[in-house]
């Protein structure tokens, strides 16, 4: 009968083990590696402050969602630029609304400005200072321009007829044929125009808390990334019990 | 093509439940608020003092310098909006003499939590009223499931009757019995 070396592989099940254990180890390794290092720092996260540093590279936010899903719009106001960024409203910095269609003009007058978009409108005070959110209820009519008039009043445009206030309580029809200089809203804006509402608008950027958890459960891979974890999860379970088995294999055969 | 009697039990099932729960535009909200015969909508300027009073209740300020609302004798129409969980709920309350007449859901976004639409909740607002915390004096039994929407119709209840009572020159929260 052949006998084997001490401490090499007697049948083929034995060898199979060790090779998927390798295997299986080689591919879970980085896996495993990024698991236990993020998991270090999540433990010490108060003391790391891991909320209170962010990130704001454009790619980071671009993938976080942060970034504008449709072109941002700006209109020049009294009051600075007004700046229209998926639904949020901006003067410089400081957001006058977050659920508002996208911007079409601005009517301006002695005492206020009006931001319309399609089915609302802002009225404004000249600095820019929020007075009220006109809904559809308190509009003639869905909105596809705003202008003022010869006399400085502000006009708007509604359903093929024109339409102005003294008060935005009450709506009269506007005389037929009086000039009214349209509003233009610009849909290229300089960036430098821009810049203050963007900075609002991602806010302060990704924590280093948000980030380091989703490289944690694997969801900064996209949908599969969890799935990836699991797997790596399974294969840790695998590696044990297949070492397990291995040594308390080994250690039989060196008794005997 | 024909539909089958099962089919077609459950179509008109669903339209009736959509038809008794559904929502109301703010125009026919006003109208029917006033019988027909809606009002021109008046303002109530936002001082130093009503934001005090709105923040007791919201927790906040109101957005803007002034709040809109329509007004005929005793009686005011109050459109308000408030976020339930995640997206904003537009309500409309009819009060008078300091009670609640009419509760309704104008806009519902959310996508649980809608039973709010639906009569047997919104009617355990009529007859409500401000108690001196600026709270309601009747209770409000809750829906499972749309909790925070029942919170922001509470909010928004409250908020109507403090508004309404400031805008008629009554002391919030006064007994008006």
């Amino acid at each position: 009968m052949n006998r084997s070396r001490p401490g090499t592989l007697r049948n083929p099940l034995q060898r199979a083990l060790h090779r998927w254990h390798r295997r299986i180890g080689t591919i879970a390794a980085a896996f495993v590696l990024l698991v236990a290092t993020t998991g270090l720092l999540l433990s010490h996260a108060a003391a790391l402050r891991l909320d209170a540093r962010t990130f704001d590279a454009a790619w980071l936010t671009r993938l976080y969602g942060l970034a504008p899903q449709s072109p941002p719009r700006a209109l020049h106001s009294a009051a600075g630029p007004l700046v229209w960024i998926d639904g949020h409203v901006y003067r410089d910095d400081t957001s006058l609304d977050e659920r508002f269609p996208p911007i079409l003009g601005l009517g301006e007058n002695a005492e206020s400005m009006a931001l319309a978009g399609s089915d609302a409108l802002l009225l404004l005070t000249r600095d820019g200072t929020l007075i009220e959110r006109l809904d559809a209820a308190s509009l003639p009519g869905p909105i596809t321009a705003i202008g003022t008039d010869a006399d400085g009043r502000i006009v708007l445009r509604s359903r093929d007829a024109e339409f102005t206030t003294d008060d935005f309580l009450r709506w009269s029809a506007h005389a037929a044929g009086a000039p009214v200089h349209w509003s233009q809203v610009d849909l290229d804006p300089d960036p430098a125009l821009l810049a203050p509402a963007l900075r609002a608008f991602r806010g302060p950027g990704v924590s280093a808390a948000r980030l380091i958890t989703d490289l944690h459960t694997g969801r900064f891979l996209g949908p599969i990334g969890p799935w990836l974890m699991d797997a790596s999860a399974i294969a840790l379970i695998v590696l044990a019990g297949s070492g397990f088995w291995m040594w308390a294999h080994r250690k039989r055969h060196r008794r005997h | 093509m024909r539909l089958r009697p099962l089919t077609l039990a459950l179509l008109l099932v669903v339209t009736a439940s959509a038809a008794a729960g559904g929502e109301q535009s703010p125009d026919a909200f006003v109208a029917e608020a006033f019988a027909g015969a809606r009002p021109a909508p008046a303002v109530l300027w936002l001082t130093p003092e009503i934001q005090s009073g709105v923040s007791r209740i919201l927790g906040a300020r109101l957005p803007g310098l002034r709040q809109r609302y329509w007004r005929a004798g005793k009686r005011s129409a109050w459109i308000l909006e408030r976020i339930g969980k995640e997206e904003p709920i537009t309500a409309g309350f009819v009060v008078e003499d300091g009670r609640i007449v009419s509760a309704q859901v104008l806009v519902y976004r959310e996508s649980r939590g809608g039973e709010i639409r639906f009569p047997n909740f919104r009617d355990q607002f009529i007859g409500a009223g401000l108690d001196r915390d600026l709270g309601l004096d009747t209770d409000i039994d809750g829906i499972a499931g749309a909790t925070l929407s029942v919170n922001a119709m509470q909010r928004m209840a409250r908020l109507a009757l403090y508004l309404h009572a400031v805008a008629v020159g009554d002391e919030p929260g006064k007994d008006m019995h």
